[in-house]
Order: structure tokens, then sequence, then C-alpha cells
């Protein structure tokens, strides 16, 4: 009963949440027809400025590589206060930060970065230049500085033959469910910690572990109806690929990734402060998931060493599981294998994340 | 050309359905130190709002500097001209900047610069007492301090026209002082003061005052002429106060319970009843010139609260209700808590006070257990707090508990089930206390949409639905009005009296010290002074003599004078407060060549005992 209370209040606040609940509906309907059906109308226009340590010709190179009009690009900062500012006044939707020695340290052969940070008011148009973002930044330095071992593929940005539009739609969705499952329980819980509310829970004789669990599993089960949804209503219906497997074996298989994302979800909760972290460290953490998940270049074409590290990505295990239920039709009990890694992973990591999540309270 | 000019002014919300202001009228002559007071909920932030253009008003003619901010691109000049502090604590910083790095955020923000603003930003951090903290983060201050600092942030550049809405919420009486010293300071440069407060002693000290009540204008005009009551004010002395001040409930809605004296307005066509009551009680009733609380209580009217039997605690604790032994609470090599001890006994209300960052939010999360000690031993209801303890504690922190999102009976299940009070325990519960707390009309709506007296009702009653023994309420009154304050306190006292609740309050309303049984009085994470309300004040009297009150118009250069010559003062608005173990006339004054309008013997107030105490404590 208190347990159901707990799950009832995440549900409710979720639902009016009005943005949220906006981009979520967007992601599980729109977002996939348009990923599934090749149209391109993601990023448009989207603001962001750039501070450039570097200032040297790369640099500014690498800038143009940033096209309109899914870019418009605004200006330089300079102060790491002007960045904040810019992002925290809705004023862009990322900036674009180049280090000190960047070209000299790129010819050297050297290890340098780039940052790029984004405003998480606007967590759909921040997904998208993020990854957008990082594409170009990819393409630009391995274009211009050594032949890079895999072709990228970059996904979304062109439009889709026919034949990969079933692949489209379940990858999309696949992908839209990772990004949701990261998001929403660190974002609920970073919440409470904002606004002190962590505090008086602490206080309560309530063990701050069966609250986090509530959190995560609200989230799943929200989670876990839009994927229903967009199973049976976009994929099915608007999009019209066909599909082959049981949707009951599909949901049962989402349940179990559920358990590893929001453990991967908990520890975003536990390193952040604020909204503005929660959607920079999902974005940092779902980028290499879906990188390694194979789930943008076939795994096989990577090199070995990222071969290697995919088997971490738990993304990769349900990609298999799901795909063989929905393109292939196999039945879960056949799946034994990625059910297994998928439990193993989702047990570990959802008491791990939990677990130092109460720790760091 | 006047800062402000309005006339018949009204703003409304949710297309209509609520009327914030309405029919509102006044003006702000250039130079004016103008004060809005009116309960929780009477308008007073829409107004300076829609003064400022952050609003948009409905009806009505406003001007401010001769424009309508309606108007946006007109007004967009005018905006310079004005700096406008939003109620609430702290909401403007970067919690992530150091002290010194927000406020010159801001003064980038405003262009002051060089010299200026070096200057400037000295002066006001050091009278705020933020100085020594510039280099800590914003979001580890203490809440007072975070409220201290978003007003510097707001006075570093000088704009003709300060509109503060509640600057001095939560801050502690001697950094008020000091905060009124800098403004009465800029006024004399020059600079128009629109402020609002629930500290009814400061709206003594402005020029203008006005009072609003549901979006009306109840009086204004200057104090000497607004605080005027259709009633007679009576100080109440009795054996028994406390039957006294029940008994005046069926005569009148003004009583209120002070220490071991009652405060009541007797309108005329009920002074004989009351003469029979006082015949039949022998009581001792000394008329009193009504002041601005007493107008406030006239017009606003008080309520009386009596407590369903719900909330007597089931379980019984030991005598020693908590105890502190020698805590020490450490931040880095920053000690916030130094070496304190006291026991609360049960069912005792016990008072922390302190001056801002003084350590009691951090003592009483200390004793909570959401920080270990560095040192010393705590234990609450005869134990060390684990899980069984925790079951017996009501909390309210100094930041909301409340889910705006959420509405106030979804908070009470919700709190409920946390504390394992199932929710139909909780609804027969609610429906049982909503009218007592006149909470019926809110049960539905969300938080976010309600006045912050409401609020506060809300958090309280949250803290209340498992009828825990123990209560710890971390300024549970701030930035509340009077009436409301009342209403709180009238809960508490029943809870403590009645039901044996222990409750661990802090406060910066210096008249609700008065209302504890004991005071422990912090500074600098140390104890300075224990004991109750009347036992302190009456060694401070023993110190420093009796107080009197000197009327002038000149009150900055009397308080010089009077320095000066040695005496300890205190500045209340045009009047100056000054001490002596020597008594006091006005032909002593004369002969010390002191000019003065009126002389007045005054009392010692537990707002003196803090601010001696906190300043001789160095
Ligand atoms: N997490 C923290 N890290 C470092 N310093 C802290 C931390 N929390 C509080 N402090 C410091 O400890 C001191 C005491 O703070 P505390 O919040 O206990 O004050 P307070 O007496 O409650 O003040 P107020 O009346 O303003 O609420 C302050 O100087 C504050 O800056
Ligand atoms: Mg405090």
């Amino acid at each position: 009963m208190k347990f159901l209370i707990l799950l009832y209040k995440e549900v409710v606040q979720f639902l009016r949440n009005r943005g949220l609940l906006i981009f979520a509906v967007y992601a599980f309907t729109l977002d996939i027809y348009l990923a599934a059906t090749g149209i391109d109308l993601t990023l448009k226009n989207a603001s962001f400025y750039a501070q450039d340590f570097d200032n040297s010709y790369t640099s500014r190179e690498l800038l143009s590589k940033f096209p309109e009009p899914y870019f418009h690009f605004k200006g330089y900062l300079l102060s790491d206060k002007s960045v904040e500012d810019v992002l925290l006044k809705d004023r862009a939707v990322g900036v674009i930060r180049i280090p000190f020695n960047f070209e000299k340290r790129l010819k050297k052969g050297d290890r340098t970065e780039v940052a790029v940070i984004v405003n998480g008011a606007e967590v759909s148009a921040s997904y998208l230049f993020s990854a957008y973002a990082t594409q170009i930044i990819y393409n630009f330095i391995t274009g211009q500085f050594f032949k890079p071992p895999v072709e990228v593929v970059p996904r979304i940005y062109f439009n889709q033959n026919a034949s990969s539009k079933l692949f489209m739609a379940y990858s999309e969705l696949l992908t839209v469910i990772t990004l949701f499952l990261l998001l929403l329980p660190a974002a609920a819980v970073v919440l409470e910690k904002e606004r002190g509310n962590v505090e008086m829970l602490t206080v309560s004789p309530l063990p701050n572990i069966v609250f986090m669990v509530a959190k995560s599993v609200a989230m799943g089960l929200i989670v876990l109806l839009f994927t229903a949804f967009a199973l049976f209503f976009t994929v099915e219906k608007v999009v019209a690929v066909p599909f082959r497997g049981n949707e009951l074996d599909f949901l049962l298989l989402t349940l179990l990734y559920v358990f590893t994302a929001s453990g991967l979800s908990m520890f975003i909760a536990s390193l952040s402060e604020n909204m503005l972290q929660v959607s920079q460290l999902t974005i940092l953490l779902l980028i290499p998931i879906l990188y390694l998940s194979g789930n943008w270049t076939p795994i096989e074409a990577m090199p070995k060493l990222l071969q290697w590290l995919s088997v971490l990505s738990p993304l990769k295990y349900y990609i298999d599981g799901a795909l063989a239920i929905a393109i292939k039709g196999v039945p879960l009990k056949e799946l034994t294998s990625d059910i297994l890694a998928l439990t193993l992973q989702g047990g570990a990591l959802f008491a791990l994340g939990n677990y130092f999540m109460v720790r760091r309270i | 050309m006047k800062p402000v000019e309005c006339e018949n002014l009204r703003i409304t919300y949710r297309r209509g359905r609520t009327v914030a202001v309405d029919n509102l009228s006044f003006t702000v002559g250039s130079g004016d130190i103008f004060i809005f007071i009116g309960p929780d909920g009477a308008g007073k932030s829409s107004t300076f709002k829609a003064v400022c253009g952050v609003l948009t008003y409905d009806s009505g003619k406003l001007l401010t500097f001769g424009v309508d901010p309606n108007d946006e691109k007109a007004f967009e000049p005018v905006k310079e001209r004005i700096s406008f502090m939003p109620q609430g604590l702290g909401q403007n910083l970067y919690k992530k900047l150091s002290v010194e790095e927000n406020v010159d955020f801001f003064a980038d923000l405003y262009g002051v610069t060089g010299e200026e603003r070096e200057k400037r930003k000295k002066l006001l951090l050091k009278t705020t007492g933020l100085w020594e903290f510039r280099d800590r983060p914003a979001g580890k201050l203490s809440g007072g301090m975070m409220q201290k600092l978003s007003l510097c942030c707001i006075l570093i550049h000088r704009p003709e026209f300060l509109v503060l809405d509640e600057p001095t919420t939560g801050v502690d009486p001697v950094s008020r002082r000091e905060i009124w010293r800098l403004l009465y300071s800029f006024n004399r440069e020059g600079q128009t003061v629109l402020v609002s407060t629930s500290y009814l002693d400061e709206a003594e000290r402005g020029t203008e005052l006005l009072l609003m009540k549901d979006g009306k204008k109840v009086v204004s005009g200057s104090y000497e002429d607004v605080v005027r009551t259709e009633s007679q004010a009576f100080l109440i002395t009795s054996d028994d106060p406390y039957a006294v001040y029940q008994k005046l409930w069926d005569i009148t809605n003004t009583p209120r319970l002070k220490g071991n004296t009652v405060r009541v307005l007797i309108p005329p066509e009920k002074l004989k009843n009351f003469r029979e009551l006082q015949k039949k009680m022998s009581f001792s009733a000394q008329p009193v010139e009504p002041d601005l609380e007493d107008l406030f209580v006239e017009k606003v009217g008080l309520r009386r609260v009596v407590l369903p039997p719900i909330f007597k605690p089931k379980t019984e604790v030991p005598e020693n209700a908590v105890v502190v032994e020698n805590v020490v609470k450490k931040f880095g090599d920053f000690t916030a808590v130094d070496g304190v001890s006291f026991t609360v006994k049960r069912g005792e209300i016990f008072g922390l006070l302190g001056p801002n960052g003084a350590g009691k939010t951090t003592l009483i999360k200390t004793v909570l257990g959401l920080y270990s000690p560095t040192s010393g031993r705590i234990s609450v209801a005869g134990k060390p707090v684990g899980k069984d303890v925790k079951k017996l504690i009501g909390y309210t922190s100094q930041k909301f508990s409340l889910y705006y999102d959420l509405t106030v009976l979804e908070n009470l299940v919700y709190w409920g089930s946390v504390y394992g009070v199932s929710p139909s325990t909780v609804k027969s519960l609610v429906s049982q206390v909503a009218p007592v707390f006149e909470l019926q009309e809110f049960l539905n709506r969300q938080v976010a949409e309600l006045p912050l007296g409401i609020k506060q009702r809300v958090a309280l009653l949250s803290a209340l639905l498992h009828s825990p023994p123990i209560l710890f309420l971390d300024e549970p009154t701030s930035g509340v009005d009077p009436v409301e304050r009342d209403v709180f306190w009238q809960v508490i006292r029943e809870l403590s009296k009645k039901f044996g609740v222990t409750v661990l309050i802090t406060t910066h309303y210096m008249d609700e010290a008065e209302y504890c049984d004991r005071v422990l009085l912090m500074n600098r994470g140390k104890a300075v002074a224990l004991g109750s309300p009347r036992e302190l004040k009456e060694e401070l009297r023993k110190e420093m003599g009796n107080a009197y009150l000197i009327y002038t118009d000149e009150p900055f250069d009397l308080e010089e004078k009077l320095k000066s010559l040695g005496f300890k003062t205190a500045l209340f608005g045009r009047k100056v407060k000054v001490y002596s173990l020597k008594p006091i006339t006005e032909d002593y004054l004369k002969e010390l060549g002191v000019p003065f309008k009126k002389l007045k013997p005054s009392y010692i107030t537990m707002e003196d005992v803090f601010v001696f105490r906190v300043l001789s404590d160095v």
C-alpha cells in the first residue's frame, strides 16, 4: 500500500510536468515515425556559441563545419560564467568548447577534447544537438587527420531507403526507450535534491532505498507503457512495419532492460546537482552506449578494442533480443543468453546504482 | 516626476477568477520610504511586480516615473532606473559561485565598475556580515545569509528607485538593524524605497505606510496617523494569564498571549462585558496606546484554534526529551557548531535563536542525524537517532518540504505514508482538522498556487500527521504575517501544554521568542545565553539598566549624540531607544543638551537581549 502511494506520486508528478510529457509523447510517436520514414526535419536552426580557447585555423575550420540550417552560430564567448549564462537564460541550445593547443595537439596526434555543453532545459533539442555535434566533430577529426577505421554512417540525417525502414523504426524505438530510462529516474531524484526534499525523507523512517526504488519502478512503468503504445500504435499502425514476434515477449524483455538502465540513471542522479547536469550526463552516457551497442555501426566493423568494450553496453543485449523478437519473431524463451546477460547486468547495476545513490545523500 | 502614481489598480490571475489587487490607489513620492504591510495573499507582491513592469495589470491607472509599465517598449528605459528584488530565498543567486563572485556578476550586469564597485561591494558585504565569508560558495550559506546576499546583489548599483519585496525575511535582528541603517543612508542620498515586510516593527521605520487586505487598501498615511484603533488596547496581567486569555475570546477576536501578559483590543460596545469579566477573574488591565500590531489585528482579526485530541502522541518520551552534549560540527576547517550543550524537557517549547549563520540549522540537522557530529553526544527520546526514533520526530526544514506540483491533499497523503500512516487515516484526520487549519477550500489545489501562510500551515500539518511527541521546526514562520503566526503559535502552545509535545523551534521574530519556555541564544556556533525569556531580560536589565524611548525628527543625529555621551542605544524608526542604569528624565536630557520631542519609559525586550548579547560576544 505504502509503495503504491509512492508510485502514485511519481506518476502524477510526471503527468503534471507538461514539458516532459509532451517530449515523451513526441519521442515515442513522431520521432520514431520521422526516423523510420527518413524525413529530415529534426534539428533546425539550433543556436549555439563557441568558447574557442585555441582560436587557430583548425578550430575555426571545425566551427565552420556546423552547417546551417541545422545550426545557427551566434558568436564567441570568453568566460565560463557567460557560458552558464547563455545556457541558463535559454539564449542557446549549446556551446562548443575548444581547448588551448587544440590544433597543435591534433597535429601531433595527442589526445584532445572538444566539449559539447548543452542546455538541459531543452531536452529534445539538446539531445539532437549533441548527437549532431558529436558526429560532426568526430567526422572532422577523423576526416582531416587520419583515415577512419570505419565509415561512420550518420543515422537519422539522411533519407532511408525502404528496406531500412523496418530497422530504423525499431532502432529508433530502442534508442528512445534508452534515453527515457536514463533520463526520467535521474531527473525525478535530482528535482527532489534541488528542492531539499531528500533531507526530509532522510529524517523520516522510510528507508532511502525504498524511496529510490519507488522512483525507478515508477519511471520504468511509465516507459513500459509508452513502449507498448509506441509498439501497437506508432510502429504497427503508423509506420506500418511488420512485428513478427509476440508483443508481450518484447515488453518483458524491456522490463528486464528497465532495471539495467534505471540503475545507470541512479548513477547519473548521484553525480548531478541540477537538471542541467542530468541532461549532460545522460547524453554523455547515451552516446557511448548507443555507439557500442552496434546500433549505429555494426560491431564487427569496429576496432578490436571497441568490439571488446561493446560487451559492456547493456543496449547491445537488449537490441539483440528485441530485434530478434520484432523482426525475426523469435520467442523469448530462445533468447536465454541475452536474458541472462541483461538479468545479470540489470541486477548488478540496479543494486549498485541505488546503493551508490543512497550513499551519496 | 513621482516614482509611482497609481489609481484604481486591478490585477487578476487565472483569467479573472482570482482577484489579487482591487481598486488600489497610492502615490510614492520622490525620497519616500514607502512601506506595504498586510496578511499573506493580500496582493503586495502583485502590486510590486506591476509597478516594475514584471506583470501586466488588468485595469486602472499606473505610472512608474510617468510611464505605464504595461507599455513594454516605452517602459524599457524606465527599468534602468528601478531595482526590483522579488520575494524568496536567494532565488537569483548562482549557488556554485562564491559570495563575492555573485556580487561581481550583478555589478557586471549593471555596469558598475572600478573603484566604485569595490567600495560599494565592501560596504554592503561588511554591513551584512558577509565579508568574512566572501569566498564561500553561495550554496553553502545559511538561509538568512543567502537572503542578505541577494539584497547585496540588488543594492550594488544605485538606481533612483528601490523596490524590495520582503527583503528581511529570515534575517536576524542585528542584521535587520544594519540593513535598515543602510537603506536610510541610501535614502538620504536621494534614493526612493518601496518595501514590503512581515516585521511590523519595520513598518514604523518608513515615511508612509499602507495596510492592505484582500487586494484592497485598508489604511494608509504616516505611521502616527495610521496607527489608531477604534477599540481600546489593554495590557492584562494575571496569575493565570492563560485562563483570562481563553475567556477573552468570548468577547473579542483580538487576544494575544505574550509571556505572562495578555494584550487585547476591546471595542467600545464590549467594554461592559470586559469590566464584568475583569471583576469575575480579578485581573489588572492597563490601558495602553495601540501599536501597529493592534491595528493589524483589529483590521484582520484573529482566529481561535482548538486542536482535536488526535494529535496526542501515543508514545511517552523520557523526561529529558532531547539531550545535546558538547556537540561540535565542522565543515572542513570551519566550525559551524562549537561545543553546544543543552537539554530539552518533555513538553517544553525550546527556542533556538541566533544571528544568520550562527549554526542553528546545522545544529538541528546534526541532532536529526542529517550530519554526523564531529564530536559530542546526542540523544533524542533517550536514544541515539535511529529508525525507531525517527518515528517519534516531526520535522519541517527551513526550505520547503512540500511538492509544489501536488495538491494539498496529495501532499498530506504522501507524507503520511512516508511516516507509515495509511491514506484512510490521513483522510479522516484531514477531514477533522481542515476546519481548524482553515484548509477546506485548498485541499484540492496545487501547492504552487497557495499563499505562503497556507503553505506553512500545510507544512506543519504534514509534520504532525503521525502525532509525533517531538517536533523540530526550523523557521516555520518566516515571512508569515502576524495573524497567521498567531494561529501557528496557538497550535504549538496547545500541542505542548495540552498534549505534552516537546518542541524545538528556531525563529527570527523576537516576539515569538517570548512564547518559548526557554531559549538558547547562539552566536558563531557557540551558546551565549540560556534561560527563560523572563530571566534573560531581567539579567540584561541588571547590566544595562532601564530602557527609554526618545521621540525625534532627526533620529540619526540624536543617536550619534547619545552614543557620544556613552549611552547604549538602538534606532527604531523615528525613535531612539536608550538604556541607562541611572534614571533618565526630561530635565536630565536637557541638562545633557540632547534635543528631543518626547520621552517615554520603555522596557527591555527579547530583541534587546538578542542584539546586546550578540554584539558583546566578540
Ligand atoms: N554544507 C556546508 N558546507 C560548508 N559550510 C556550511 C555548510 N552548511 C552550513 N555551513 C556554514 O555553517 C554556518 C552555519 O550555518 P547554519 O545554516 O547552521 O546557520 P543558521 O544559524 O541556521 O542561520 P540562519 O538564521 O540564516 O538560518 C554558516 O556559516 C554556513 O555558511
Ligand atoms: Mg537556518
